[in-house]
């Protein structure tokens, strides 16, 4: 008995589905759009936070080391900064080489540093931090820490780039957090409002089946799967229209924004994310559903 | 217990095999028993020949003998009419009452709940009559 209401439903399903496809194609489409809205706004941030790991990915600080240093005190500070977290890498940069890296990049001042005597450029360590962990507050610390050790002459570290991340990485996760926030909750009530009107106009056949002999769970399974179903359809198709839209915009914009074009360029979503459109469009699809089947169904 | 309605109450986007059906599937019988009973309850009311129609295409009296289909696809001992014939003419009223009789031979108790005096006394075998629902008297025919 039980295989054979399963049958019924998952018919009833399918023949409400065509049978009311314009109105069915008209809840997709409707919440296909609020998605699509929540969809480009999760590209875009997706794009500035790529942005600003690929800027931090490049972070390096250099510590300058006395002159004439043995490569014993060098190795106790490379175990310094090895014992370090934040480190990723280290690259010892000995005076000739960095004469040599200045004179590759400046071939026009050659004659200036033939003129002088002693080789001015003093030997050093270049450190990359790991990306993950790259945050002012943490590298800091270290910093003043690893100016303590003797050896150590000076540190180079570009602290306006750190800020400016920083607060490009803070503004895209509070955007994130404030519009993308109103962005689900209006598509929130959007969809379920759709999927209740699609129920509204069916209340005849609501209050006809529970006449029949229908019980509340026979009459709502096809209604809630017919939500989840359309809920489900409308996150892929906006999915689908992301990806157009992604392949499309650069095309249509052409080069003509120059810088800005990477800026505002977008990022296809991961696969978690399109995941959580899917299913998002799914639970509302359900709730929706139960909500308005509620108003009919009081016992 | 099957109940027929005024306004028929049918479900008007499926078709008049399932518009009876969906008593069957309800309580959840096999499709091959609902397929049986279905097509008996149709030709009992002489609309097997329709059974893919959807009701808009059909007529009232059309529409109200699927309705009692529906009614009795299942077998109720008792079948409650709620004013049958109130939306059809004289001649499909008694096409109806009729019917209405020849369930009630096949041995179903079918009450009728109806305005029409006339109608009632020529097809009815208990009467009984109520006023702001007390009963006010009854009579055999």
């Amino acid at each position: 008995m039980i295989l054979q209401k399963l049958q019924h439903f998952q018919r009833e399903t399918l023949n409400n589905l065509w049978q009311f496809r314009a109105r069915n194609v008209f809840s997709i489409t409707i919440i296909c759009l609020s998605f699509l809205i929540v969809g480009i706004f999760v590209s875009l941030s997706n794009n500035l936070r790529y942005m600003a790991q690929q800027i931090s990915k490049d972070m390096v600080v250099v510590f300058f080391l006395e002159k004439n240093m043995d490569a014993s005190d060098r190795a106790v500070i490379e175990q310094e900064l090895n014992n370090s977290s934040l480190v990723s890498r280290i690259q010892f940069i000995s005076s000739e080489q960095a004469l040599q890296n200045f004179l590759n990049k400046f071939p026009e001042l050659e004659g200036i540093i033939e003129n002088l005597e002693t080789n001015p450029f003093p030997s050093s360590l270049e450190v990359t931090l790991k990306e993950k962990d790259f945050s002012y507050e943490e590298t800091q610390p270290f910093l003043d820490k690893m100016k303590q050790i003797s050896g150590i002459e000076d540190v180079q570290f570009n602290k306006d780039w750190v800020e400016k991340m920083q607060s490009l990485s803070r503004l895209a996760r509070a955007v994130g957090f404030f519009l993308g926030g109103i962005l689900i909750l209006a598509s929130f009530f959007i969809v379920s409002n759709v999927i209740k009107l699609n129920v509204f106009a069916r209340k005849d056949e609501i209050e006809i089946l529970r006449l029949v002999g229908g019980t509340n769970t026979f009459i709502r399974i096809p209604f809630l799967a017919e939500g989840i179903i359309l809920g489900a359809l409308g996150g892929m198709l906006s999915l689908l229209l992301l990806f157009i839209v992604i392949r499309l915009f650069p095309v249509y914009l052409g080069s003509s924004l120059g810088v800005l074009n990477e800026l505002i360029s977008f990022r296809y979503l991961s696969f978690s994310q399109s995941t959580a459109i899917i299913s998002s469009g799914a639970i509302i699809g359900f709730f929706g559903s139960m909500s308005s089947l509620a108003k009919f169904l009081k016992t | 217990m099957g109940i027929v309605f005024q306004d028929f109450r049918l479900l008007f986007h499926k078709r008049v095999f399932d518009n009876v059906a969906v008593v069957l599937q309800v309580v959840g019988f096999p499709r091959k028993e609902v397929r049986r009973r279905v097509f008996n309850a149709l030709r009992m009311v002489n609309l097997n020949h329709k059974m893919w129609e959807y009701p808009s295409h059909l007529s009232y009296g059309e529409q109200q003998r699927v309705a009692i289909a529906r009614a009795v696809v299942n077998n109720p001992k008792i079948i409650l009419a709620d004013e049958p014939t109130g939306n059809l003419d004289t001649e499909l009223a008694l096409e109806i009452m009729s019917l209405f009789t020849e369930i009630n031979k096949k041995g179903a108790t079918v009450i009728i709940c109806t305005h029409d005096r006339e109608l009632i006394r020529h097809f009815g075998q208990k009467i009984f009559f109520l006023y702001k629902g007390k009963l006010l008297r009854e009579e055999t025919v």
